[in-house]
């Protein structure tokens, strides 16, 4: 129960509002009715009804020789008040009568509850009966012995009941209730307006868009909300500038030895002329070409983690990867692997130039790097709906289906491959931070009979 | 070809492991080459002596490269800078080369790389500009904008000129289709795809087959040397 209660409240702020609203309401008509309940348990209306008493009073003296007869009166009496007072005394109970004198008692309705008793004239006594609360009030006839006990119930919840029988209480509260909630429901959408617009222009926003929220024009209590948030926004970015100066520290600190060790042992390559010396040496070469690009794969990686808060840019994609194969178009040609391109022109997405440059490199790089000797690179890139599809396929020995989804992974290779072609591991993993950012996707699949397929998917701007 | 041996080289590299490579394997080659770490020690040896090429570290403990060289640029000072810095990112790059340096390699390279960029530059400053280029029996004149094919003059068109100094000055490089196409066939903004084929089928018929070599969807190239395949 109170989970659900929780539940309803936490989901929404209007249901919150409605649920407040309807809670102070029956409050208000609660204390109101607890009042009226309060009042009535003096009832006042049937126990002091002086005429009431004085009637079946006279009644009790006028035939007191004919107790048969006195006994019907009384009770016709009894049922014409209770009539009046609408009392169905099957499902409550409503006033009742002793009337006795000093031989004893001459009538006592048949609902009088167990244990009633007759007090001093002039007292109200409370007792209990069934689980009930009772008063009686006696009155002394001025005329005779004759005295008249009348019973009412004093219990609250018997009253409201009897009170809820009649109607008159509940039953507005119940027609109103439509007519209150609606008019608050509708109020409240109405001034809702203004965070279903602020919703709407956050959705708008890129995942890594760290700029301030705009406050103008926002009522004052989002103002206050935004503030905040810009205030998170901007320790945020304070934090990612940090990071990303770290990195360029981290980045200078690491290529310069490496730059340096690559340069000396080359230059003492040019002099050894022992063949023993020169493949030690091509060791140290080959090694340090493996820490380089560890370094530099790593840095990238956290470099489009770092960047990933900065403005997009409109970008002509196909022309981006024409521009990486004409630059990888040496690597390729070393190994004597052809490149080819096709697809479709002037396809625009919005993104950030250094980040697709590393996701086309490490893709190629990789294509170019598991083709067989004369082997085919391709890369195609199609407008496809809502945006642009760039697949580089080659012919190398590919990757099993099982290991599609673990190679993205950071410094995962595929075992097959591990041992006969360096790399980082990183290539892959970059390649999908990077179409990530760009709210794309990538892909593996076969090529064909033999090869690798990589699928990347990002949104266009045209 | 070229000769490097001779060239005057200043070094501006504040490691003393990376500086003292770099000197070494240039002196190796040929190349006169002077070392500084500081950009005040730059300073003076720029005031002393000139360079036919700059090598220039961008963070040295006195100060930024890159004022050193909107120095230079400021003064008219033509001398070719080739900027070697650990700062890989795009941005960084285009500020070099925006600030006017040549060329900008990115620490660590590899010593071909680092000589083959100098040869460039070395081309550039007092091999081509205003010169001659030459390659695989083709000499390009510049200033009269003629073009021999083993002694024979041919008559190209002005797009097939310029593709062919394009390519030329950027031998062993695959040029985009998009770089071609902007700044040769200027004019030709859309569906120009066909009209690079065009020009280019037809400098070819005049340049000879086997000189130009396709990267297909991307680009063509110009290899220093015929490639044996």
């Amino acid at each position: 129960m109170r989970k659900y209660w929780q539940r309803l409240v936490a989901q929404s702020v209007v249901a919150r509002l409605l649920m407040a609203q309807m809670f102070v309401l029956c409050l208000l008509w609660l204390l109101a009715l607890a009042y009226v309940v309060h009042d009535s348990t003096r009832d006042k209306v049937t126990l002091e009804l002086e005429p009431t008493y004085q009637a079946i009073i006279a009644v009790a003296e006028n035939e007191l020789a004919e107790p048969a007869k006195m006994r019907e009166s009384i009770r016709k009496v009894e049922l014409a008040l209770r009539d009046m007072a609408g009392v169905d005394m099957t499902a409550f109970p409503g006033p009742s009568f002793i009337v006795e004198n000093s031989q004893g008692i001459l009538y006592r309705s048949v609902e009088v509850p167990a244990g009633a008793r007759a007090g001093a004239p002039g007292e109200l006594p409370l007792f209990e009966s069934g689980g009930s609360m009772w008063r009686a009030r006696t009155v002394q006839s001025p005329h005779s012995e004759v005295r008249i006990t009348g019973i009412m119930p004093a219990d609250g919840v018997n009253i409201f009941l009897r009170l809820a029988s009649r109607g008159t209480l509940l039953l507005p509260l119940l027609i109103s209730f439509p007519f209150l909630i609606l008019p608050a429901w509708l109020s409240i959408r109405l001034a809702q307006g203004p965070w279903t617009k602020a919703m709407a222009d956050l959705a708008t926003r890129g995942p890594q868009d760290l700029r301030p929220l705009p406050v103008e024009g926002r009522p004052r209590e989002l103002v206050a909300m935004f503030n905040r948030i810009n205030a998170l926004l901007e320790r945020v970015r304070d934090s990612a500038e940090r990071e990303r100066a770290f990195i360029a520290d981290a980045a200078h600190e690491l290529r310069t030895p490496l730059a340096a060790m690559r340069v000396n042992v080359e230059a003492l390559q040019q002099q050894a002329s022992d063949p023993r010396q020169q493949q030690l040496l091509d060791g140290i070469v080959s090694g340090n070409a493996r820490a380089t690009r560890l370094v530099s794969q790593l840095l990238r990686l956290m470099r489009s983690d770092a960047t990933s808060g900065d403005e997009l840019e409109r970008i002509c994609f196909d022309g981006l990867v024409q521009e990486r194969m004409a630059a990888l178009a040496g690597i390729a040609d070393a190994k004597g692997v052809e490149l080819e391109m096709s697809g479709d022109d002037g396809l625009y997405l919005a993104g950030r130039r250094e980040g697709l440059v590393s996701l086309v490199d490490n893709l190629l790089d990789n294509a170019i790097k598991y083709s067989p000797e004369r082997g085919k690179v391709l890369a195609d890139v199609r407008r496809a709906d809502g945006g642009v599809v760039l697949r580089i396929s080659d012919q190398g020995p590919g990757i099993a289906p099982e290991l599609r989804e673990r190679v993205f992974d950071r410094f995962f290779r595929d075992p097959r491959q591990a041992q006969s072609h360096s790399g980082s591991g990183l290539g892959l993993a970059i390649a999908l931070a990077v179409a990530r950012q760009h709210g794309g996707s990538i892909a593996l699949d076969a090529a064909g009979s033999m090869g690798l397929c990589v699928t990347v998917c990002l949104p266009a701007n045209d | 070809m070229l000769k490097m041996a001779g060239m005057k080289i200043l070094l501006i590299e504040d490691d003393m492991d990376l500086g003292n490579g770099i000197r070494i394997a240039l002196t190796d080659k040929g190349m006169d080459v002077t070392w500084v770490r500081q950009l005040a020690d730059a300073q003076s040896q720029l005031e002393q002596r000139g360079f036919d090429l700059l090598l220039l570290d961008l963070g040295l403990p006195d100060g930024d490269g890159m004022g050193l060289l909107a120095g230079l640029r400021r003064k008219r000072e033509g001398v070719p800078v080739l900027i070697l810095s650990a700062r890989d990112a795009l941005s960084e790059r285009l500020l070099g080369l925006d600030t006017g340096a040549d060329d900008y390699l990115v620490k660590p390279f590899e010593l071909a790389e680092l000589l083959s960029r100098v040869r460039a530059l070395a081309r550039r400053s007092y091999g081509f500009d205003g010169e001659t280029l030459e390659l695989r029996g083709i000499v390009l004149h510049a200033p009269t904008r003629r073009v021999t094919i083993n002694g024979r003059l041919a008559d190209l068109t002005g797009s097939e000129y310029e593709l062919l100094r394009i390519l030329m000055m950027r031998a062993d490089r695959v040029v985009t289709r998009r770089s071609l196409e902007e700044q040769a066939l200027p004019g030709a903004q859309a569906n120009a795809s066909n009209s690079l084929d065009v020009h280019m089928a037809n400098l070819r018929r005049k340049v000879g087959e086997g000189l130009i070599r396709t990267v297909r969807g991307v680009g063509y190239v110009i290899d220093q040397r015929e490639v044996g395949r």
